[in-house]
């Protein structure tokens, strides 16, 4: 009995998580325009108030997507992919620093990356012509 | 008989014209791996005029073709760009290049590294060519008119995520892609801004996403193409007047996999096509008068997936055969018509022999409805109890959408 109950505490514990959840590269699909997500670097993730995580493949599609769902967008953590190390750990999105340039070729031409700080940023900006942008530049 | 031989000598003159177009009368240059490199003979070489590479591996790269001249390749001739470079450039209107294999290229995040890459040009040709493990394998930027025939573009890098497409066209118009088998790479066929072109008899299998992706590309066709076992099938999106006929889905499974993902298109066709053995047939978001007509729609968990965003769309006279559910929405609203087509799940009556169901047929099933809201629902498919609550729905429908029915389904299988 006893272990019955903890089996239920721990699946109850599991359903409330509220944690950034990994992307599953070729395999999750992008909450707003339902493509797989492949690429690393403009990966990125919102999870809302209650910790429901949506997965996206580019900033512009997570834009889009607050855009039409302010409700559920409220006081969500936002996390992007950090375009000069994509294997590490995502960036909180508000605290970002970006640059916007065609050259990008992003998934679904959004064309944002996402760096830590400005001087992480500063090369990528300098090669591209762009400037060094905050979550509030952003459209 | 004089008559006869002249015109033999006619036809043998037009045969050397057509197989010899670039050639014309320039000049010949040869280049083997001893001699002196690619570049140079082009740099030497004249508009009109014509390279032969021999066989042999050649650790060149990033050769940068700027005349009007004819590359040709002997079987074997390689040339090897050492996963650091790119192979051909080329940046000349009606180059045309034949038999060549170029192999590993680099793999940046930077520049899209490709095998061939054309930039700014117009009526180039790649024949039967081979590129092999690429990370892009032919490339076409601002390009127009060309022509993409009988190439092989195989890349064994599946696995890796950074990978580039097969045959990738960005903001190109009136291409030809015919003809070449595309394997192993991000996108097998990737259209991108491409207007006015045909993409023909390819076979795109076992690429990491999509066997085709199209995006923001209007006016453009596909037909008689083979989609099979790629990562999530096929997706068009963002584009109007495309035109899909004759083509093959198949084996695409996956938990986001469809044969034919449609997004955001308007005013196309879907005309003849298999979809055979994917987890969703068709799966349509956003989509304006597309007609879907004289389709085969075999054995798919989900035939059709239409999400309440669509409108105006026809489905006439396509068969449906062995799928686990005919049709899903998200919606109860129904802008989309169903007529004439053929579902093996139809139990109805044809009382006066006109081989057309004399009750609608209602393909959207009372649990297809359920698990579109609950997808964990999808455990007790086919329990008994969900199969009494589809026989209940059936006689008094409260879940499913009334209006999405089809008034005259036909009672034998449409001869396709």
């Amino acid at each position: 009995m006893r272990y019955i109950a903890l089996l239920i505490a721990a699946i109850y514990l599991m359903g409330c998580k509220s944690e950034f959840e990994p992307i599953t590269y070729g395999k999750d699909p992008c909450e707003h325009c339902k493509m797989t997500i492949v690429d690393k670097r403009f990966a990125c993730e919102l999870l809302t108030e209650k910790g429901k995580p949506y997965k996206f493949d580019d900033l512009g599609c997570l834009l889009q997507w607050l855009k039409q769902n302010s409700n559920a967008g409220k006081n969500a953590r936002l996390f992007i992919a950090n375009y000069a190390a994509p294997d590490d750990k995502f960036l909180d999105a508000y605290q970002a620093k970006y640059i916007h340039s065609e050259t990008l070729h992003t998934p679904m031409n959004g064309n944002y990356a996402a760096f830590e700080s400005n001087a992480a940023a500063q090369d990528v900006a300098a090669q591209l012509q762009s400037n060094i942008l905050t979550w509030n530049d952003l459209k | 008989m004089k008559v006869q031989r002249l015109r033999s000598t006619q036809i043998l003159l037009l045969t050397i014209l057509f197989l010899f177009p670039a050639t014309g009368f320039g000049k010949l240059f040869k280049v083997s791996s001893g001699s002196i490199s690619i570049q140079s003979a082009i740099n030497v070489a004249h508009d009109g005029d014509t390279l032969f590479i021999t066989a042999g591996k050649y650790l060149q790269h990033d050769i940068v073709v700027n005349k009007r001249i004819t590359i040709l390749g002997e079987p074997n001739a390689i040339i090897d760009a050492v996963s650091k470079y790119q192979g051909f450039l080329i940046q000349h209107d009606s180059v045309f290049i034949q038999g060549i294999q170029v192999s590993n290229t680099g793999r940046t995040a930077v520049t899209d590294m490709a095998g061939i890459k054309v930039i700014n040009a117009k009526g180039v040709r790649i024949f039967n060519c081979k590129l092999i493990n690429n990370s892009f394998g032919i490339y076409l930027q601002n390009s127009t008119a060309c022509t993409v025939s009988n190439n092989l573009v195989q890349s064994t890098i599946a696995n890796e995520i950074n990978g580039g497409n097969g045959i990738h066209a960005w903001k190109s118009g009136n291409l030809l892609i015919n003809n070449n088998v595309v394997s192993g790479h991000r996108d097998g066929i990737y259209f991108e801004f491409v207007t006015d072109s045909k993409i023909l008899s390819n076979r795109s299998e076992h690429n990491l996403r999509y066997g085709l992706h199209f995006m923001f590309s209007n006016n453009d066709a596909y037909s008689k193409n083979v989609f099979q076992d790629n990562g999530a099938g096929v997706a068009v999106m963002y584009s109007n007047h495309v035109l899909m006929t004759d083509n093959i889905f198949t084996h695409n499974w996956g938990e986001a996999a469809y044969g034919l993902l449609l997004k955001d298109i308007t005013d196309s066709k879907i005309l003849h096509n298999r979809f055979i053995k994917n987890t969703v047939a068709i799966y349509m978001e956003g989509t304006t008068r597309v007609d879907v007509k004289r389709n085969l729609i075999e054995d798919n968990g989900w035939a059709l997936r239409v999400q309440a965003s669509c409108s105006g769309s026809n489905f006439n006279e396509n068969n449906f055969l062995g799928n686990s559910f005919d049709v899903a929405t998200n919606g109860t609203l129904m802008l989309n018509y169903f007529d004439r087509n053929f579902w093996d799940k139809y139990d109805g009556y044809d009382l006066n022999k006109d081989n057309i169901g004399d009750v609608p047929y209602y393909p959207v099933s009372m649990y297809s409805v359920v698990t579109e809201k609950i997808p964990p629902a999808m455990i007790l498919y086919h329990s008994v109890f969900t199969n009494v609550l589809d026989e209940v729905e059936k006689v008094l429908p409260t879940l499913t959408p009334d209006k999405l029915k089809d008034d005259h389904p036909a009672m034998r299988k449409i001869a396709l």
